[in-house]
């Protein structure tokens, strides 16, 4: 079967075409493609109004990459949430409209489940149960994944997103945005332990996060000592991102072991940092504990974990109707 | 009417929210400043404890999802907004804020320059800073009657 994925919860217009849950014909994101050259006016990722001029170009190219016509499509899956109401009603009624002309199954996307799926799209996946890290700019979520379609979530962030610190400590550094790439590479191989700050860890047997007082600490760091060459920040850089690195490492390492797992997947754009990936797989090994990462294509926000999701949910008959809508978040 | 509050530990800052919270009888456009890592999401926690949003919400902060929305007591909704990620009064109109701030909702927005820019007039102003011993300093602006109700009824 092959479907046709759409992914537009937040700030990328994506589509994509996967065969048999996990093959991959082809996975567009707007923000690669010149469409605003194609239609004389740049395209603001952010803007919702502006994924309605970009939906059709990207559909178009997903399909003409794939190689396949748009007959050959068999399924329909769209992320419903959470995410953006404006953004998400783009994606999530051009899927309704397509999927009703043609007669084909559409299947309503839980966004964090599709990231989790992208780890289904890599070789070799994750065995099940597993633990799985959803780590982005607006997610930190851990869950225990039994099955294809049982994801117990054992906790999430109590305030900012890793991703969102990470924004958010690159801004105070004058770095720029997003500040995950930039935070990793001034960091660098550069010794983490030359300022210590906090690593807060909850309660003990929470596996929840919060990385609001670390970026408290980072401001009140950055206004106590001169920060201002590279090399100052590139300290600072290095110690928070350890900070971090430590957090979900701790909280992951916890949540295998209460779980009684032996696998642990990351996904989401946090895990295209290749610090963490590697610090987490080596403290993982020794414990005897195998992490999956995707590749860094399927680690931000993409249309092919959509599809790969939406497949299964088609395959196991959780149809969307018409009179379905988009929810922003879900109730905890 | 202006109010200064010092308060010293996440916990006081969070109570203070809640106290603004219960104070609310209707729709309300709340203006928060101040850097990074000053308590602004802090603080909207306990605002949503005092207008009595579900505790099985967790009010997380909206940076990424750029607005939050969550049913409130009182027939109102909490909007949680964040406009640090946007570029011009355009992108705002992008979000749809105009059909947001039109219904029955408490409207906290961080950031809030933009709308500054395009005369969006906020019922209050909280300016969010550190003092020396990093303790939060919030200051309180009331900018009209509906403002200053609301502080009269916090701080009576």
């Amino acid at each position: 079967m092959i479907v046709l994925g759409i992914e537009s919860s937040c700030d990328e217009t994506a589509a994509a075409l996967v065969k048999n849950h996990n093959h991959i014909l082809s996975s567009v994101i707007a923000s690669q493609v010149d469409v605003h050259k194609q239609y004389g006016g740049v395209v603001p990722e952010l803007a919702s109004r502006m994924h309605i001029e970009a939906i059709t170009p990207v559909v178009e190219q997903a399909v003409d990459q794939a190689g396949i016509s748009m007959n050959d499509i068999q399924g329909v899956a769209a992320t419903r949430g959470p995410g953006l109401i404006g953004a998400l009603l783009v994606g999530f009624c051009f899927a309704k409209a397509f999927a009703w002309a043609r007669g084909l199954p559409l299947a309503g996307v839980n966004h964090l489940e599709a990231h989790i799926h992208s780890l289904f799209l890599t070789a070799p996946a994750p065995a099940f149960p597993f633990i799985c890290l959803v780590v982005s700019g607006g997610h930190t979520n851990i869950y225990h994944v039994q099955s294809e379609n049982q994801f117990e979530r054992m906790g999430q962030t109590r305030d900012d997103a890793a991703g969102e610190a990470f924004d958010k400590v690159s801004k105070m550094l004058d770095l720029g945005y997003p500040g995950g790439p930039v935070i990793e590479a001034l960091a660098g191989t550069r010794n983490p332990d030359q300022i210590r700050f906090p690593r807060s860890l909850l309660e003990k047997d929470s596996f929840d996060f919060s990385f609001s007082g670390l970026k408290s600490a980072v401001a009140r760091y950055i206004h106590e000592n001169s920060v201002t060459s590279m090399a100052d920040k590139g300290r600072v850089a290095a110690a928070f991102q350890a900070a971090v690195i430590d957090v979900l490492c701790e909280k992951l390492l916890g949540a295998a072991r209460s779980k009684n797992c032996r696998h642990i997947g990351v996904s989401g754009g946090v895990s295209a940092n290749q610090t963490f990936v590697a610090a987490l797989t080596r403290r993982a090994g020794r414990k005897n504990i195998q992490v999956i990462a995707p590749p860094v294509s399927l680690c931000g926000d993409n249309a092919a974990m959509v599809a790969a999701r939406g497949a299964v949910m088609i395959r196991d008959g959780q149809i969307c109707g018409l009179d379905h809508d988009v929810y922003s978040r879900v109730l905890h | 009417m202006n109010q200064q509050i010092i308060t010293r530990t996440d916990d006081q800052t969070r109570y203070l929210g809640q106290r603004l919270g219960q104070a609310v009888t209707g729709p309300l456009a709340l203006a928060l400043t101040g850097d990074l890592g000053c308590g602004k999401t802090t603080f909207v926690k306990g605002l949503a404890r005092g207008l009595g949003v579900n505790k099985g919400y967790h009010i997380t902060s909206p940076t990424f999802t750029i607005i939050n929305e969550y049913p409130a007591e009182r027939g109102l909704r909490l909007c949680h907004l964040d406009l640090y990620r946007l570029g011009s009064v355009e992108e705002l109109a992008c979000i749809g804020y105009e059909d947001i701030l039109e219904t029955d909702a408490v409207v906290v927005v961080e950031w809030p320059d933009l709308l500054k820019e395009d005369r969006f007039s906020f019922d209050l102003e909280l300016a969010f800073a550190y003092d020396a011993d990093y303790n939060r300093v919030i200051s309180f602006f009331a900018c009209g009657q509906t403002g200053k109700n609301v502080l009269c009824r916090m701080f009576s």
